[in-house]
């Protein structure tokens, strides 16, 4: 499915499976999703207006009815050894997507290696959060080893009596200072 | 007696009733966290490796844990450690002998004079004792429940809050990686579009191909069948017109005379029947 429309072969139908794309657009892009959706489907209804080869002529009726019958010939080898070039992406539209492919997964790419940091950080914390020291085996000193920052630091942050967050200057709730 | 005031609950839960609660560790959805999460579990792993390494001397020094309850105690307030310590050396008795001995030597060396305050001592454990028994284990009770919703509120709720935001972190993770690997069906997509729309123009020129030949022959059919029905009605045109020239006057009057001599035979061949007879 890869070289799906590349420009070398003919492509008639849409061979994209639209369902199993629309389970993967997030909720809020499916608006441009369906407008995407519905111009695919214009272009394949556009390509199903016309026969997909040169319509046969019945030249022998025109044979018999032509007062030159020799024209008819003409015509017929001329109409069976026409040669309709098949017509080429000038604009070099394929070109502008194989840029845009290149650059989107670059950036998707970047993207889902920032989200696999956040799921390994995750299931780091989720495999180490069990050892933590049940609550009647914590003590006051147990808890300034395992949680530096939120322990009671007299040296490097010392606070005011009673040493409660909601005391200290600068607090929200604190009506005192 | 003051057994039952010795809950679960000590010093400890003083102390942290007084602080906020505190979240454990926030991983938020979306952004950059790596150093953070990493940086917590350093920290656990370093005092983790301090409290329960392969250094600390567990067998000897083991890990001071909160006891639920208080100890056994005799006579209310006596620990039973202290009978046990002297059953070992003195038997059963030896504990009592030893109090009443003890209490027999302060009396009469007037270590502990007996005054008349000491009136007040016994109605203060009287009233203690009589506090204990009644509203003690409601007390007991009241502190046990607020200890419990303290650790909740304190140390099982934060983990269970942490597990459930890492948990929902993964799946949210998880699923926009899977659809961010949906673009691909975009680029195919797109391409195809492309296609169709080559296709589309080719099956144009080929329709216009095919309209135009086809026009050309049928304009060449229709020249022929109108020179073809020119020539025709040019020719009856010529017959009529020289028939009609070559009829002489006299023909004419001959002829007409004929046509009326022809009318008057047939009136008399198809004259109707006479009229029946009118009714009587």
């Amino acid at each position: 499915m890869a070289s799906a429309g590349r420009g070398s072969g003919r492509v008639a139908k849409s061979a994209i499976d639209w369902i199993a794309f629309r389970e993967r657009v997030p909720p809020r892009q499916q608006e441009y999703y369906r407008a995407f959706r519905a111009r695919n489907e214009a272009y394949v209804m556009k390509v199903h207006m016309y026969p997909e080869s040169l319509p046969k002529i019945d030249f022998a009726y025109y044979k018999s009815k032509l007062p030159k019958p020799a024209m008819a010939d003409e015509f017929q080898k001329a109409y069976e050894s026409m040669n309709v070039p098949y017509p080429i992406d000038s604009a070099d539209t394929l070109r502008e997507i194989e840029d845009q492919q290149e650059a989107g997964e670059k950036a998707s790419k970047a993207f889902i290696a920032r989200r696999q940091d956040e799921i390994n950080d995750a299931k780091l914390l989720l495999s180490k959060i069990d050892s933590l020291p049940k609550p009647e085996e914590m003590t006051l000193e147990m808890f300034a080893y395992y949680f530096p920052d939120k322990a009671l630091d007299p040296i490097n942050r010392p606070t005011f009596w009673p040493h409660v967050p909601s005391m200290q200057p600068g607090h929200k709730d604190n009506k005192l200072l | 007696m003051l057994s039952t005031f010795a809950v679960r609950s000590g010093a400890f839960t003083v102390l942290l009733r007084s602080q906020a609660p505190r979240v454990l560790a926030v991983v938020p959805v979306g952004s950059r966290s790596k150093s953070a999460a990493a940086e917590r579990v350093r920290d656990w792993e370093e005092a983790s490796k301090i409290f329960y390494g392969p250094e600390r001397d567990t067998k000897n020094f083991p890990h001071p844990v909160m006891a639920d309850r208080s100890g056994k105690c005799r006579m209310g307030f006596i620990p039973e450690e202290w009978f046990n310590f002297f059953y070992e050396k003195t038997g059963v008795t030896g504990p009592y002998v030893f109090g009443v001995g003890l209490l027999t030597t302060l009396l009469s060396k007037e270590i502990w004079v007996i005054d008349h305050g000491f009136a007040e001592v016994i109605g203060f454990y009287g009233a203690l004792w009589f506090l204990t028994r009644t509203i003690g284990p409601k007390f007991a009770n009241w502190m046990d429940k607020r200890n419990e919703t303290t650790t909740e509120e304190r140390f099982i709720k934060p983990i269970r809050d942490a597990k459930e935001t890492a948990q929902k972190t993964i799946a949210v993770n998880e699923k926009a990686i899977w659809r961010e690997e949906g673009l691909r069906y975009l680029w195919d997509a797109k391409r195809e579009n492309v296609g169709l729309q080559l296709e589309a123009a080719y099956r144009q020129r080929l329709n216009e191909i095919f309209k135009d030949i086809k026009r050309r022959l049928d304009y060449q059919v229709e020249v022929g069948s109108v020179k073809r029905r020119f020539e025709q009605q040019h020719l009856v045109n010529w017959v009529v017109h020289n028939v009609k020239q070559s009829i002489t006057p006299q023909q004419e009057t001959a002829s007409i005379k004929d046509c009326i001599a022809n009318l008057k035979r047939l009136a008399a061949a198809n004259a109707p029947p006479a009229a029946p007879a009118p009714a009587k």
